[in-house]
């Protein structure tokens, strides 16, 4: 039974996990990139959006040189007692990084669907660039930013490449249900789990993009 | 000391206008044809227009060095947007000011604080925005065709409570509009926009 419930449990904590911490990141960085121009704006989507165009599995290499024990961020966390190599901390963030393309791209979406118009009414009746954007621009991008949740969340679900790579294949800790359906098929008799797990999988996939098309749907005008 | 004196050059398109304008007159309107940079020159002076160099002067102060929300001024759009996601009061309340009931009451929206800003028509969104550019407390309410969703009694009703605010609150209005009705209503000085921007006084209002 721990054979299916443990890495659906993981999948669905780790997606989660992975679109909870994102989005900070995802706000901050679709709102820099509705707003930039120039250079900025090019240097910043490359970044952003290259876990898109990259194999999972070199995105997984990259944060392994970057949080690895002696890698330049993983060597001021060990100092902090977090490791991230072969843990679910890692699992998350190689979920979280696999998922912020699309997360970004909701985002900004999200921010630049704002009236600009609004955004300078409330500026003339005397509110401060970080007030408008905590009362005018968070709550009116909010609908946006839960549709890259959800689109992150969903690939989360699927992620594997950079996951095994940087957090391995550690049953109840990092084997989510991508791994588990890899070491099921790849150990005899483990057909019937591995099928067992593939439907699982089809079942929250599908869950999570009907809840996005439900959000997306546009409310009549 | 002249109520408002400015001499800006600002970008409509591929074209750079330049308007210039001293006088001691509190309510004054801007009128040219549509599209001709009206809007662009309120822009100007509102700080929302990043291409605008020039001197802006409002009762003494000096408008061109400071921030957007530092000038002071209150801000009807031509469309009147709203803010859509607060409701009439949130929004008239906006600019952190006290008397919104007084207000709402004199724009005619007393009766529709609670009420949701998507379910407003249009001449009531903008008694809406009107009150919320009062209640800026501000130093020129600045209006771009400001009653043109009214009807001409709502018009009246409203040009006399901007004026009713004004008589205690004493700021300069400063119009665009290209209908002669707002102008006779809301302007004691008329100024005709040419195309490279100039503005020459006409004789009377209406």
């Amino acid at each position: 039974m721990s054979e299916l419930l443990s890495p659906t449990l993981l999948s669905l904590a780790v997606a989660s996990l992975g679109a909870l911490f994102g989005l900070p990141i995802a706000i901050v960085v679709g709102h820099r990139l509705a707003h930039a121009r120039g250079p900025a704006r090019l240097v910043l989507a490359t970044i952003a959006l290259l876990p898109l165009a990259l194999p999972p599995v070199v995105t997984g290499y990259l944060l392994l040189l970057l949080f690895g024990r002696r890698g330049p961020i993983g060597a001021l966390l060990d100092g902090v007692g977090v490791h991230v190599v072969f843990s679910t901390t890692g699992a998350v963030l190689a979920s979280l990084v696999v998922g912020l393309p699309l997360y970004v791209l909701a985002s900004r979406r999200a921010f630049e669907d704002v009236d600009p118009q609004l955004v300078e009414i409330a500026r003339t009746l005397g509110a401060s660039p970080a007030r408008v954007f905590r009362e005018i621009e968070l709550p009116l991008a909010r609908r946006g930013l839960a549709v890259g949740a959800l689109l992150a969340f969903a690939r989360s679900l699927g992620e594997f490449g950079a996951t095994i790579v940087l957090a391995g294949d550690v049953p109840d800790r990092t084997r989510t249900i991508p791994l588990a359906v890899y070491a099921a098929l790849a150990r005899p008799g483990g057909e019937s789990t591995a099928a067992t797990l593939a439907g699982v999988s089809i079942g929250l996939s599908v869950l999570a993009l009907l809840v996005h098309e439900l959000a997306t749907k546009r409310r009549p005008a | 000391m002249s109520a408002l004196a400015f001499d800006l050059h600002y970008r409509v398109g591929s074209r750079t206008l330049h308007s210039a304008l001293e006088t001691s007159a509190s309510r004054i309107a801007i009128v040219g044809r549509s599209g001709i940079g009206k809007t662009r020159l309120l822009r100007a002076i509102l700080g929302l227009d990043e291409s605008a160099h020039g001197r802006i002067a409002l009762r003494g102060a000096r408008l061109d060095a400071m921030s957007i929300e530092a000038r002071r001024l209150g801000w009807v759009p031509q469309d009147a947007p709203l803010f859509p996601h607060l409701d009439v009061r949130a929004n008239l309340a906006f600019a952190e000011a006290v008397d919104v009931d007084r207000v709402a009451a004199l724009v005619g929206v007393g009766a529709l604080l609670e009420r949701d800003v998507a379910r407003l028509s249009g001449g009531e969104r903008q008694r809406v925005a009107i009150g919320r550019a009062l209640l800026r407390g501000p130093r020129a309410l600045v209006l771009d065709e400001p009653l043109s969703a009214l009807d001409r009694d709502a018009r009246r009703a409203v040009a006399s409570a901007i004026e009713a605010w004004r008589a205690e609150h004493d700021f300069v209005v400063l119009l665009a509009s290209h209908d002669e009705i707002d102008v006779a209503a809301l302007a004691d000085e008329v100024y005709a926009m040419a195309e490279d921007g100039a503005l020459t006084r006409r004789s009377s209002p209406g």
